[in-house]
């Protein structure tokens, strides 16, 4: 596959779903849609990780868990939001706590649809978020980190969120 | 007197699919106490039956969980079919015990990938997840999805399984026995795996009881507690079927009584696909719910109970899902106390714990 | 004894052919039974927005005037209810998932205006067509045929612009 040139690493965080697309994700790690075989490696430590994918319409209590994690990558960075309640909240869009899709904790750079998302869109939503990865890794070599972290500046806190803004 | 500190464990872990935060406290490597805070994945969905109608609800009611979906699913709907008493074709009750069953292979076999996973097993995590797929296969083809089914509504089922696609069910179950007789045999004989699962995470028959345990939890703590014995409204009582019981009250009893239960559902699956009448799929529903009703069932990982209330509109006033996790997160509270720091993980995933069911 | 147990699988393993599906390389292989993504004959759509009301994730939106009917792939929970509920069966479910994107966005389908009746028209020069409602879908005045910028021309006119030269 030449438009890669590194192996990224994955971490995977459940932000409020109901475990069909996580599951739909361990799935792509497994023998039959094994990932690994391009050196996509899941990993735990947000450290290391290049790719955030994230499932679930995000609650109050998860988005200071959420934008944590995503502060604690390092540059160049893609998030993937992984099934319909990421993207837009999905059968939960009125609940009450629920904030409405993952682009409005953190910005998100590819949008998966489906509910659970197959195996096979999360594949291809991965690809994508590898194309962006490739143009975001040369604009950190051209020198180019202020532009980098405007792209990749965190939105406002949503209303529902009940922490204040330094603990988030 | 050792040093006592106290460490937080989650929500986000690599060993963890979903979030909880558990405060452990520790005194030098044994836990005294473990204090767990839940509401990492309330969605508060129960409230969403205000604003749904309740035929569309079915669809709310089977994402509470991917994993146990299409028991939500049939739960919620034979909820509303006693309250509305609705008398479902017999053949609607098969082909739903026989989903029902197939959810129970799908969702041990996850666990038990997981549990391998967590103890640094992955190669047993990849196979039996590679034996998960045939199953997953035969739900795509009969349902039209992988993990979220959409299949039960209220009066029956939405689509139909022919005779000859049960039997090719039937024969790829049969293929399926021996293949994980095999992986099962690997996890239950390696001397590591044995080394961490025995007489870790004691739960005894009296704090099993005391802490209301449910499902292979309290199986394995030698009580044999299982709703499908009870069951008079469904297929069960055709099926030949008795609980899977030990009393070695630890890990690996409780691996041990969900392996035993795959088992236990090949072989129901391959009974009620002989047994199964020719007849319809549903019936018509009219009318609104009105009233009070309280509907069991067996789940993969304990009893949940579906409670509905309505006041003869098309909305419901309430819907109320105890479910199994709920009941087993104080009796893990509990196995947990005087454990090692390292067999954290092994007893949490022990539980089967299932986050999104808990919280809803 | 234990540990010779899964030689037969490991030995297997060796000449059998891998498990994994080639995917991306090879295109995916989806029984067609599947709940893929929703398709609509936009055509047989009657605008009631039936489909609109029972969504449980409020993906489609139905526009009775303009005649459209739009959907949020990235909304959408292929729980196939708007197929089950509508009242003509212009809805289907087809294998093919819906793809990823960068970009959240509504897919819309609008119906055509029906075929004009052959009727000769004749624009009266220096008086401008006036826009009238955009497929209104009535056979009323031929001159709001010739104005149907939003959708496609009905068939005998020419496309619209200046309305000039077709009698």
């Amino acid at each position: 596959m030449s438009f890669m040139k590194k192996s990224p690493w994955v971490i995977h965080y459940d932000g409020s779903s109901c475990n069909g697309c996580d599951i739909e994700v361990l799935a792509c790690l497994t023998p039959l849609y094994d990932i690994e075989r391009f050196g996509i490696v899941n990993t735990g430590n947000p450290k290391h990780a290049d790719i955030f994918l994230v499932t679930g319409a995000v609650n109050a209590q998860n988005v200071p868990v959420v934008r944590q994690i995503y502060s604690q990558m390092p540059e160049p960075k893609v998030v993937v939001a992984v099934g319909a309640c990421a993207a837009s909240g999905g059968v939960f869009h009125d609940c009450y706590n629920i904030i409405g899709g993952v682009d409005k904790a953190i910005p998100v750079d590819v949008y998966v649809p489906g509910c659970a998302a197959r195996p096979q869109a999360i594949i291809d939503g991965v690809v994508q978020g590898l194309a962006v990865l490739e143009a975001k890794r040369k604009l950190l070599a051209e020198g180019k980190l202020e532009e980098l972290e405007q792209k990749d500046q965190l939105p406002p806190l949503p209303p529902q969120t009940h922490v204040k803004e330094d603990q988030a | 007197m050792g040093k006592h500190t106290v460490v937080p464990f989650g929500p986000q872990h690599p060993v963890l699919p979903e979030p909880i935060h558990l405060d452990l406290e520790l005194d030098d490597e044994k836990v005294v106490r473990a204090i767990p805070s839940i509401g990492y994945i309330h969605r508060g969905l129960e409230k969403l039956v205000e604003k749904r109608e309740f035929k569309e609800y079915v669809f709310i009611a089977e994402r509470i969980c991917g994993i146990c979906a299409f028991g939500h699913g049939w739960g919620y709907c034979k909820s509303v079919e006693g309250l509305m008493n609705i008398e479902i074709p017999l053949r609607a009750k098969y082909l739903r015990t026989i989903w029902h069953e197939l959810s129970r292979i799908h969702s041990h076999l996850l666990w038990l990938g997981l549990m391998a996973d967590g103890m640094g097993f992955e190669s047993l995590f990849m196979h039996s997840w590679r034996l998960r797929e045939k199953v997953l296969d035969i739900f795509e083809k009969t349902t039209g999805g992988r993990v979220i089914f959409s299949a039960c509504k209220i009066g029956g089922v939405r689509r139909d399984i022919e005779d000859s696609e049960l039997h090719g069910i039937a024969e790829i179950l049969r293929g399926m026995r021996d293949e994980v007789r095999e992986i099962t045999d690997i996890f239950f004989k390696e001397p590591t795996s044995v080394s961490r699962l025995k007489d870790v995470g004691i739960l005894s028959k009296e704090a099993a009881v005391a802490t209301c345990a449910v499902g292979p939890m309290v199986r394995a703590s030698g009580i044999p507690l299982d709703y499908r014995v009870a069951d008079t409204s469904g297929v069960y009582r055709e099926l030949n079927f008795t609980p899977v019981t030990t009393d070695t009250c630890d890990c690996y009893g409780r691996c041990w009584v969900r392996v035993q239960e795959i088992f236990a559902s090949l072989d129901m699956i391959c009974q009620a696909i002989e047994k199964i009448p020719a007849g319809d799929i549903a019936v018509p529903v009219k009318g609104n719910p009105n009233g009070e009703y309280f509907a069991r069932l067996e789940q993969p990982r304990g009893e949940a109970f579906y409670y509905v209330k309505g006041n003869n509109t098309t909305h419901l006033t309430r819907f109320r899902v105890r479910t199994p996790t709920n009941m087993n997160l104080p009796a893990m509270v509990e196995a947990l106390k005087g454990c090692d720091y390292a067999d954290v993980p092994m007893i949490v995933l022990t539980i089967d714990p299932c986050i999104s069911c808990t919280e809803r | 004894m234990g540990y010779l147990s899964f030689a037969g699988t490991i030995l297997g393993g060796l000449f059998k052919k891998p498990v994994t599906t080639q995917y991306p390389l090879k295109p995916a292989v989806l029984p067609e039974e599947l709940r893929g993504r929703v398709l609509i004959d936009i055509q047989r759509c009657i605008s009631c927005g039936m489909c609109m009301r029972k969504c449980p994730a409020g993906a489609i939106v139905v526009d009775r005037s303009a005649k459209s009917w739009s959907i949020n792939r990235f909304a959408c929970v292929q729980c196939a209810t708007c197929v089950d509920n509508c009242p003509v069966k212009c809805l289907r479910m087809e294998p093919q998932y819906a793809a990823p994107g960068t970009v959240k966005q509504n897919e819309t389908f609008v119906k055509q205006a029906a075929a004009q009746p052959a009727v000769a028209v004749t624009l009266v020069k220096g008086v401008t067509p006036t826009a009238s409602a955009p497929a209104t879908g009535t056979q009323a005045a031929a001159a709001s045929a010739a104005t149907a910028a939003k959708t496609a021309a009905a068939p005998q006119t020419t496309p619209p612009g200046d309305g000039a030269g077709h009698a």
